[in-house]
């Protein structure tokens, strides 16, 4: 069916109203363990509010085809020290509450180019090339949290060693790939 | 680990109210023994925490006998929060021994009983055999000899000195091990540090309680957790103490062996 670009805009625009309404009550999930976080509830490691995916191909012509990838998620929850003490030598983290905290949320742009040579026509091996960008805007999505002493650029305690820093991990910056297909 | 990257991240957490931190240790070694009492700080806070120089001391013995503890005998301007036994005195192996601290109406109370350490034969030092170091001085490793009885389960604590320092690498250290790992006959277990020319090098066996080891183990999470990469989310560690105090009371029998490498 062939819509026109208003109709595609406003189909998409009900479909993510009705995607957040529900979604927050869908998928809010947590935990109550006795042993755990001193038996109080708390947010699983997979709950993740909103969950928004969005993928479309766009067919130029016979040579080029373009792909376009998006995904966005809430924060994951983790632990993270509200506080911190001495026990004999050890600088040591304080934990209060179990996936307490919430993580930036995940957002992340992937684009693809599919280049379809013209001399495939009409032979028995056909091949293609596969251009694509993951992570488009190099989002620095952060995977975990961890805590050191602080430190300056060349690993150099800063002050007297009293004091600690957080630092997110994050995983993937701007990766480009090529590959190159062959079917038969 | 290396291979990922790492961005600063301010944690602004709430106000949390502070909670206390209790170190005691009693050994066999005729001395006073000691309990440090301190609070935990804001994370972002530097220097060293705050002491609490006001709590009711002492350490009951199942033979009936109690022992009172006191803040800071000698008046030592560095030893605040420290309470030493009013006399000097060995834990016996096979008692067991019970700490209370009384502040602020809450009484903060463990148990442990002293277990028996492993005896060291001897110890003896070579050359490092590894000729890819590229370093112009020689190192050494020293190892340890030893009988470990293998009827009951055991947990040891280690701690290795360089010419009376302890060793600890960004303070994130700890040498805990069950017997499981250990075999019944020890024959040359590596000191985890290179040694020099000249160097008295020195180790020092603590036996541990179940708790103890538990609460050692617990505590390598929280000093050496990587984010959730591969290990388990952080908490803070299984304590004997009660009411929620944080630290640990540990009754340890100890040996100790030190040789110089000439």
């Amino acid at each position: 069916m062939k819509m026109s670009i208003t109709t595609k805009v406003i189909a998409i625009c009900l479909l993510l109203i009705t995607h957040i309404t529900f979604a927050q009550k869908l998928s809010k999930t947590e935990k109550k363990i006795p042993t755990v976080n001193l038996g109080n509830t708390f947010l699983a490691n997979y709950d993740r509010r909103h969950n928004l995916s969005l993928s479309g191909t766009y067919f130029l012509n016979n040579k080029w085809t373009f792909g376009l990838n998006f995904v966005y998620n809430t924060g994951r929850p983790i632990t993270v020290p509200s506080g911190r003490y001495e026990f004999q030598n050890y600088n040591v983290d304080l934990i209060t509450e179990r996936n307490g905290f919430k993580l930036p949320d995940f957002h992340r742009l992937d684009l693809s180019a599919t280049l379809t040579p013209k001399k495939n026509i009409g032979r028995k091996v056909k091949s293609h090339w596969i251009f694509s960008l993951y992570n488009v805007y190099s989002r620095k999505n952060p995977f975990g949290i961890i805590t050191q002493i602080k430190k300056d650029g060349n690993d150099n305690i800063i002050g007297d060693g009293t004091e600690k820093e957080a630092k997110i991990i994050y995983l993937f910056p701007i990766l480009p790939s090529v590959s190159y297909n062959i079917k038969f | 680990m290396a291979t990922s990257c790492l961005e600063p991240f301010e944690i602004n957490s709430e106000e949390v109210q502070s909670k206390i931190v209790i170190e005691g240790l009693l050994t066999d070694q005729v001395q006073n023994q000691y309990v440090k009492i301190s609070r935990t700080i804001d994370f972002n806070q530097g220097g060293k925490t705050p002491s609490i120089d006001n709590a009711i001391v002492k350490v009951t013995v199942d033979d009936g006998s109690v022992i009172s503890y006191f803040h800071n005998p000698g008046q030592d301007v560095d030893s605040s929060g420290y309470y030493l036994s009013e006399i000097a005195f060995g834990g016996l192996i096979g008692s067991t021994y019970t700490l209370e601290v009384d502040f602020e109406g809450v009484l903060y109370s463990a148990s442990a009983e002293m277990l028996p350490v492993m005896a060291i034969d001897s110890l003896s030092y070579r050359l490092e055999l590894d000729p890819d170091k590229g370093s112009i001085m020689d190192y050494y490793d020293v190892l340890m000899y030893s009988m470990e009885p293998q009827e009951r389960e055991d947990f040891y604590l280690f701690e290795f000195f360089q010419n009376g320092v302890l060793l600890n690498e960004n303070n994130e250290d700890v040498f805990v091990a069950d017997d499981q790992a250990l075999a019944e006959e020890i024959n040359g277990l590596e000191f985890p540090f290179d040694y020099v020319l000249g160097d008295t090098a020195k180790i020092k066996i603590y036996s541990l309680s179940r708790e103890s080891y538990v609460f050692y183990a617990d505590l390598v999470n929280v000093l050496q957790n990587d984010g959730g990469m591969f290990s388990p989310p952080a908490a803070n560690p299984r304590t004997n103490l009660s009411n929620g105090a944080l630290g640990l009371f540990q009754v340890s029998a100890v040996v100790s062996d030190q040789l110089i490498i000439e």
